[in-house]
């Protein structure tokens, strides 16, 4: 589904750049769990952003379903942001104006549907994750565990191909990280790809496909 | 759909600091509008100012006694020492003055008083000559037989004459219902105070007055006392409502006067009231001997005539130095209206530039305080524009919601900047603009300074977000 070919970023001027992504190749398949682990500014981010396509490689190839992703226009990008990809975040970002329902929705109404549809949906999303009663709270009257969960319910709005999840659990206690991983792989054992990026080798073991990167290179891929 | 969007998370992100950033709009446009109100009805005021220079109202130069001046403590003083006051005969100084001053085109002598309105008299009653009211003693018996016309000998003997012509022709209803009512028929005037000024002949010719009906009293009624008066365009209306104020009889402190002229519609004024509402009575000139000479003086203050604007210095240096020279330095007190206009004008002036270097200070702080404001809002909100575009939102998108994010506050702190402005610039009006209450401020350059203090906190605070809508989303979802 989403093939890398000798991926590159790289910041800052020609002479003095910094390479954050040496050249990495990766494939993801449909339904695939992946993790990905590495020291601090070995590029797991980096990598994620540019599978997640919130970030431009400066080099290689990226492949979406066969077709390269390079030239799309931002409104293509936005669309397949929408449609194909979810994002959970360790710091949830969730938008903290807005109530749990409405954050849920919001994706929903990026894909046209009507407010009053995309809420009866985002109700039913939120249920799912088990915040049905929490849904008109905002952000700030929510655990950092339910804020989780409403991102996932975010992440998941859209029925998207891939889920990118970049350090889901790093800002929860461990039971609470538990729960979060325990949603993301049943979403994940539901056909749903998952990419996880994390420091925690007990979630690392959980992918089915294990990635370590060390100075922006592959150093290691066990399935 | 995706302005209505934008629309919804614009009011949602606005909602909590809209009180913030629309009080800072509020000041702004407050500080603007009123500013360029402020500037146009100064401006206007001037202009206006600078037009009454130019009447005859502001030609004007007044002679009296130092010692009748304002400054009773200096009179005081100068009575307890003892010293001699001259009595000056002004009026008998007035035609040389005229003679040797060659920037003096006349003078007039006038008082302005105000009459309590007592009931009409009818013809054929014979009045009782009051004279001139606290004048008693000195004033002779200046009633006259014949009712509603001022009998033969008063005024114009031409209207006299015609008046006497139109009561002969019963075809002239106006003056004859006028002159022929029984005195229970006649309606006392609606109005229990009259504005008024006891003037000579020469007053109307100074201000260049005319007449709509009748004629103006003479000399000759001045010295017989006789009780005429010529009415304003406007209060004769007021008086009668029927318009046939000539001829009628009026009664005021005490004395009966008949109306022998209503005044055409004039700009002017006297003493700060419009002629158009002023009833003019006769001002008596009285003559006695004094220290072996023959004084004649007004009940008045005596009043010079410039013959234009730009000889109003000349005259009142020329005014000044006769009188130092034939009656004493100090003894008399010139005033002029158009130096006190013209002093007032200055200080306007210096108001003007005073309040709009405050009001430009107050624009600039206030524009720097919501500029910073919206930025920092923008700054905060970057993790919030990334979000948005991780999970659809295009550039176009997340610009759209800050241009309405900010459009709120700015636009609703414009709408009350602007109501508060045009409540503050109504109440200040009547102190910027103290000789006209007809001023209409000009609304036009508030509307456009209100409009730019609501786009320029518009404009600040969507440049964050076009910046940012230039990042990738990655960069913007990061933590700091």
């Amino acid at each position: 589904m989403i093939e890398l070919k000798n991926i590159q970023k790289a910041y800052g001027d020609k002479d003095s750049a910094v390479h954050a992504l040496a050249g990495v190749s990766l494939t993801i398949k449909r339904g695939d769990f992946v993790t990905i682990m590495g020291p601090s500014g070995s590029g797991k981010s980096t990598l994620l952003h540019i599978l997640g396509l919130l970030d431009q490689a400066t080099g290689g190839e990226y492949l979406l379903e066969n077709h390269p992703v390079t030239g799309l226009s931002d409104r293509e990008l936005s669309r397949i942001r929408n449609e194909h990809y979810g994002f959970v975040f360790q710091s949830f970002n969730l938008i903290p104006e807005l109530t749990a329902i409405e954050n849920v929705a919001l994706p929903l109404r990026y894909a046209g549907e009507t407010k009053k549809a995309a809420l009866a949906r985002a109700l039913g999303l939120l249920a799912s994750v088990g915040l049905d009663k929490r849904a008109w709270h905002y952000p700030s009257q929510l655990s950092g565990g339910e804020q989780q969960r409403v991102a996932v319910a975010r992440a998941i709005a859209n029925e998207p191909d891939v889920i990118m999840a970049d350090e889901p659990t790093g800002n929860l206690p461990s039971g609470t990280g538990a729960e979060i991983m325990r949603l993301l792989t049943d979403l994940n054992a539901g056909g749903v790809s998952l990419v996880v990026v994390t420091h925690d080798d007990h979630i690392g073991a959980m992918g089915h496909t294990r990635v370590r990167l060390c100075d922006g290179l592959v150093e290691a891929v066990a399935s | 759909m995706k302005a209505r969007l934008a629309a919804y998370l614009a009011r949602r992100f606005a909602k909590g600091k809209l009180s913030e950033l629309m009080l800072m709009a509020l000041g702004v446009a407050v500080a603007v509008f009123t500013s360029a109100t402020a500037a146009n009805a100064t401006i206007a005021s001037r202009d206006e100012g600078r037009r009454l220079l130019e009447t005859p109202d502001y030609l004007q130069i007044q002679v009296a006694p130092a010692m009748m001046m304002r400054d009773s403590d200096e009179a005081i003083e100068r009575l307890d020492s003892e010293e001699t006051v001259p009595l000056v005969p002004l009026v008998d100084l007035a035609d040389r003055l005229l003679t040797e001053v060659p920037a003096l085109s006349g003078s007039f002598s006038a008082q302005r008083v105000n009459f309590t309105v007592g009931e009409a008299s009818a013809r054929g009653q014979q009045f009782p000559g009051a004279g001139l009211p606290g004048l008693g003693g000195l004033a002779g018996p200046g009633g006259f037989e014949g009712g509603g016309l001022p009998p033969e000998g008063f005024g114009d003997p031409a209207l006299a004459e015609v008046a006497e012509a139109m009561l002969a022709d019963s075809s002239t209803p106006a003056m004859d219902a006028a002159v022929t009512q029984e005195p229970s028929s006649l309606t006392p005037p609606l109005v229990e105070r009259v504005p008024g000024a006891r003037v000579d002949a020469s007053f109307f010719d100074s201000f260049r007055l005319r007449l709509a009906s009748g004629g103006f009293f003479s000399a000759d009624d001045i010295t017989k006392r006789n009780s005429v008066l010529v009415a304003g365009h406007a209060l004769a209306a007021t008086l009668y409502a029927d318009g046939l104020a000539l001829g009628r009889n009026i009664r005021l402190d005490g004395v009966t006067y008949t109306i022998i002229g209503v005044l055409q519609p004039s700009q002017a004024n006297f003493d700060g009231r419009a002629i158009d509402d002023l009833a003019f009575v006769p001002n008596t000139r009285f003559s006695f001997v004094a220290g072996g000479r023959a004084v004649s003086f007004s009940a008045g203050q005596l009043t010079f005539m410039a013959k234009d604007a730009a000889s109003v210095d000349a005259a009142l240096a020329g005014i000044q130095s006769f009188l130092d020279r034939e009656i004493g330095a100090g003894a008399m007190r010139l005033s002029s209206r158009r130096a006190e206009l013209t002093e007032r004008l200055g200080v306007q002036d210096t108001l003007f530039w005073t309040a709009f270097f405050l009001a430009a200070v107050c624009v600039l702080v206030a524009a720097l305080n919501l500029m910073n404001s919206a930025a920092t809002h923008a700054v905060k909100r970057r993790r919030t524009l990334g979000m948005l575009r991780a999970i659809g939102a295009t550039r176009a998108d997340t610009i759209l919601a800050a241009l309405y994010e900010n459009a709120i506050p700015a636009g609703g702190g414009m709408l009350a900047g602007l109501a508060l402005a045009v409540i503050l610039a109504r109440r200040s009006a009547g102190l910027l603009v103290p000789w006209t209450t007809n001023l209409v401020l000009p609304l036009l350059p508030g509307l456009f300074a209100a409009l730019a203090a609501a786009l320029v906190p518009l404009a600040v605070g969507i440049i964050p977000a076009v910046f940012f809508s230039h990042s990738a989303p990655a960069n913007l979802v990061r933590p700091e």
